[in-house]
């Protein structure tokens, strides 16, 4: 069946009673909160109970798609996943890309909401309208990749997509994975031990049917002009040569790696994680688009002298060879292979699980835990096979060290103690993602506002380092003057904090790919609200998709406000916010507790929150129009 | 302008140099007053055939002077001194 756009529909999946019941979207809602993000962060708002267990059967875990996800709009596959976190028990939203989201909506689905838990291993098969609750018992304890293979072999359709936890998601580790389309991994915050939780094996997708946008011609004219656009930025031809890796040697050379924990800015030898050696030197042996993408940034890699094993596999991201390599001292690039694999087979999110490894290297070499502690492994930076047993010892919480680092750092340091919360690179309980927030304002303040931890994932504000004429014409667009294109100033990052919290936000919910819109900058707000306006066949402009945005944020910031988040909790790891930059170009920056304080002013007063509590304002929520989802907690 | 009398300067570039996925460090002499636009200039001179940096169009390098984007300094119009560190490198994004 062909169909349009909106109405859209929702999958309500019940695994504690075992029944399903669909629900349509209110159609001003499409307009109101723009789809995918928007309508999933008002659905979980409205359906999980503030105070339930993450790990219970209250809790959510709600798929949404984007609403231009399945149309020709480039670079639109992504599909948003939302649950109430197990690791941070506070708001959390991932965004995966691959072909998930277009199967779903081919299928006729545009979000699914999945409630309660399951008695036992099931895994939830969605062909069209038909839908399935069937048995995974063989399934359970399975890597992420059999799974995989072994739901297509079962099915008999190799092309079918699939959300599949591993061992880590089953055994409830606190940072487990989701992994879509077999290769394209939800990794943050805990969202397959919630999967896991409810005993949910893996999600299975089938889709024959089609979406049609309301103006056909207007909307692909549009559409080709961005990708014309998309194609002449050079951040797009370097996501294409190297992936997202290729940023290394800049980062070095800048004084802005992450090593060894957060104690180094740089690393000898660097270059050896790069996305330009693996491509110089044979690991890379073939590029994928995500869908309706032109970019191609997802790797398909390979091992070559197998010191550490084998590898065949997709990856790995910049991230992921931060937190598992630099950060644990190690620049060997066989290893950061097996690394990934590992992780993606398992079903584990590399950042958390590189910095909790990390935090525990540091640990051991400070002499704060020993090798009882650690089960006989030397966890001392630089040793790979151990980073390699840590974190399958994790995935399966086998012995003292697995169990211990599978809560996650800020848990893990809890009950180390002796002072090691100094070293855990985390707040809210996430382990931040590997930008030095000491040296970058506006990051620093998006990270300590982001409502699921300190991450680039909900907010990027890369445009405020100003390396390019199209970053630069973005600051100067949102502050009037492109001389605030400089990371190191306080000044006006409230502003460049808000403006892309607002355009990440809808691009999320249209299905955007955010590298299109806040690292290259092709996808912007106009054309945005064009394409939107063409595909419903309705008045849309960029205040209302900008608005969009902004009701996101303030309903995630509700939600937690609900969880007795405040201003408090709105801060930086304990090394970023009280440990100078140690060398390099910035040696001596810092964002202490003046500074973000100084930073959170701005920023609550611009948003209309309250400033003792960080809490949305009534008056904020009306204005929004949200009075009726989250006016129960307005400051 | 290399090895007159003037400055010593260290230039790095990367993958800018057929497979050069590693730093290649090129100590080089300089006339004083010799800025960042000027270096890039000789540089593009000395390219071998097949070299990106022979081709490749300025906004899309990423240069750095001891570490230091040019954006923050005087951009093209930086003056070198004895001593800097520059290093070229085509821009990245994502991650």
């Amino acid at each position: 069946m062909i169909r349009s756009l909106a109405p859209q529909r929702i999958l309500n999946v019940d695994l504690t009673r075992g029944d399903t019941r669909v629900e349509l979207v209110p159609e001003e809602d499409v307009i109101k909160f723009l789809g995918g993000r928007g309508i999933a962060a008002k659905l979980l708002f409205q359906r999980v109970p503030g105070g339930s267990d993450p790990l219970g059967p209250d809790n959510a875990l709600i798929i949404g798609t984007g609403t231009l996800t399945g149309t020709g709009a480039p670079s639109s596959g992504r599909t948003s996943m939302l649950c109430k976190s197990p690791l941070t028990g506070l708001y959390l939203k991932v965004s995966v890309g691959g072909h998930l989201g277009a199967e779903l909506r081919y299928a006729g689905w545009d979000y699914l909401v999945i409630t309660g838990k399951s008695p036992q291993p099931v895994y939830l098969s969605i062909t069209d309208d038909r839908v399935e609750i069937k048995p995974a018992s063989h399934l359970w304890g399975q890597g992420t990749r059999q799974a995989d293979a072994r739901l297509k072999e079962e099915l008999g359709d190799p092309t079918l997509q699939t959300a599949v936890i591993g061992p880590a998601g089953e055994n409830g580790v606190l940072f487990s994975a989701i992994l879509c389309s077999r290769f394209n991994g939800a990794s943050r915050g805990g969202i397959g031990a919630v999967m896991g939780s409810k005993k949910l094996k893996a999600i299975t997708v089938q889709g024959h049917g089609g979406l049609r946008v309301s103006e056909g011609e207007p909307f692909h004219r549009l559409a080709d002009a961005m990708r014309h656009e998309l194609a002449k930025d050079s951040g797009t031809e370097s996501l294409y040569n190297w992936g997202t890796s290729g940023s290394i040697p800049g980062l070095n050379e800048m004084g802005m790696l992450a090593a060894r924990n957060f104690s180094q800015v740089t690393l000898e030898g660097a270059d050896q994680l790069s996305g330009q050696h693996m491509l110089d030197d044979g690991y890379l042996i073939g590029r994928e688009s995500c869908f309706s993408c032109s970019t191609a940034c997802h790797r398909f890699v390979r091992s070559l002298e197998h010191r550490w094993g084998e590898v065949l596999d997709s990856g790995p991201e910049l991230e992921t060879v931060l937190a598992l390599g630099s950060e644990c001292g190690i620049v060997d690039t066989e290893s950061a292979l097996v690394a990934n694999q590992l992780c993606n087979d398992l079903g584990m999110d590399t950042i958390s699980a590189g910095h909790a490894i990390s935090w525990a290297m540091e640990s051991f070499e400070r002499e704060v835990i020993s090798s009882l502690d650690t089960d006989g492994l030397e966890l001392r930076f630089g040793n790979a096979a151990a980073v390699h047993e840590a974190l399958r010892r994790i995935a399966y919480r086998e012995g003292k060290l697995g169990d211990l680092l599978a809560q996650g750092t800020r848990r893990a340091a809890d009950r180390v103690g002796q002072g090691s919360h100094r070293w855990a690179i985390q707040a809210k309980g996430l382990e931040q993602s590997a930008v030095d927030t000491r040296m970058a304002k506006g990051y620093a303040l998006a990270f300590a506002v982001n409502p699921r931890g300190p991450d680039h994932l909900m907010t990027e504000t890369f445009a405020e380092f100003g390396l390019s004429k199209e970053a630069r014409e973005v600051i100067r667009t949102i502050t009037g003057d492109e001389k605030y294109a400089d990371p190191h100033l306080t000044e006006k990052r409230a502003e460049i904090v808000r403006w892309h919290e607002d355009v990440y936000g809808a691009s999320e919910a249209l299905g955007f790919c955010v590298f299109t819109s806040t690292a290259a900058f092709a996808v912007n707000p106009r054309n945005m609200a064009q394409l939107m306006a063409h595909a419903l066949g309705t008045p849309f402009d960029e205040e209302q998709l900008m608005l969009g945005g902004r009701r996101m944020v303030t309903i995630e910031r509700c939600f937690n406000a609900r969880e007795g988040a405040r201003r408090a909790d709105d801060r930086l790891p304990w090394r970023m916010m009280n440990e100078r930059v140690p060398a390099g170009p910035n040696q001596g920056m810092i964002t202490d507790q003046a500074m973000l304080d100084g930073l959170l002013n701005q920023y609550y007063a611009m948003h209309g929150w309250d400033a003792a509590t960080g809490i949305p304002r009534a008056e904020t929520l009306e204005t929004l129009g949200l009075l009726d989802v989250c006016g129960d907690v307005a400051g | 302008m290399e090895r007159t009398a003037g400055i010593q300067v260290i230039v790095r570039t990367f993958g800018l140099r057929g497979r050069d996925s590693s730093l290649t460090r090129m100590p080089t002499g300089l006339s004083a007053g010799t800025t960042v636009g000027d270096l890039l200039a000789h540089l593009r001179t000395r390219a071998r055939p097949g070299d990106r940096l022979a081709s490749v169009q300025s906004d899309t390098l990423l240069v750095l002077v001891n570490g230091r984007p040019i954006q923050y300094l005087s951009g093209w119009e930086t003056v070198l001194r004895d001593g800097d560190e520059i290093t070229c490198m085509l821009k990245t994004a994502g991650g």
